[in-house]
């Protein structure tokens, strides 16, 4: 998958607004994923 | 987190962002005292989108996208506390690299303790469930840590015995456990290959 573009998602932050992938487009974007558990 | 804030601040001004997803299936409020002290935005994968799109088995897992959107960088397993991993993400800013890949023994080493740990951690949970005679949810954590750590014979024992307590009379039947251990065997094989997915809600199969 490296070097294809990444599909766009919608995700809720903490306060309940929609963040989508999309929004980052112009930003280099580290995606950090991890869990509390 | 705090390592993170701290790479993001050091590079914020040069067109970059950190968009931190936290897999959690419990939702926002467990999440925001992980987060309290950082100044880019986070969000719960409740869905597990991410997870499932590149089938990550473990957290924490890094994704770098540039401002096209395309692909860069796609590592299980990434830390903060690893140089090389930060060096990766500040190579791909000043685009000194067209993409990163690592190495996978040292990492997959490092995948393998994250699951024996988590099998434990569930194993642990199974047990107190089955102290409290909640047999259904203790089957439920014994399932997920075999499938983690399949080796591990005393979570396997201990939910043969939670399963099958006919079998543990005053006499052991050993040859239905050599029995039992192959089949069990050949369905975690199975599940394998079919691609399972270990998240905050134990392991699934990723949706058709």
């Amino acid at each position: 998958m490296l070097l294809t573009k990444i599909q766009d998602m919608q995700f809720s932050d903490l306060e309940g607004n929609f963040v989508s992938l999309s929004d980052y487009r112009g930003k280099n974007t580290l995606i950090f994923m991890w869990a509390s558990w | 987190m705090p390592g993170w804030q701290q790479v993001y601040e050091a590079h914020k001004d040069n067109n970059f962002e950190i968009l931190s997803v936290a897999v959690d299936g419990q939702g926002p409020e467990v999440v925001k005292p992980f987060v309290k002290d950082t100044s880019f935005t986070t969000v719960v994968d409740e869905n597990n989108q991410l997870v499932n799109l590149f089938q990550f088995k473990i957290v924490p897992n890094g994704i770098f996208i540039d401002e096209e959107g395309t692909i860069r960088l796609l590592q299980e397993g990434f830390k903060v506390e690893d140089p090389e991993h930060v060096k990766a993400i500040e190579q791909l800013i000043h685009k000194e690299v067209e993409k990163i890949e690592f190495e996978n023994g040292q990492s997959s080493n490092k995948q393998a303790d994250f699951q024996l740990q988590l099998a434990q951690t569930k194993f642990k949970l199974g047990m107190e469930y089955a102290k409290q005679k909640r047999n259904d949810e203790a089957l439920k954590e014994l399932d997920d840590a075999i499938l983690l750590d399949p080796d591990n014979f005393t979570i396997r024992k201990q939910r043969w015995y939670i399963r099958f307590p006919e079998k543990f009379g005053s006499e052991i039947d050993f040859d239905w456990q050599k029995g039992q251990l192959e089949k069990e065997k050949e369905d975690e094989e199975f599940h394998r290959t079919q691609g399972l997915v270990c998240g905050p809600d134990g392991c699934f199969l990723p949706s058709r």
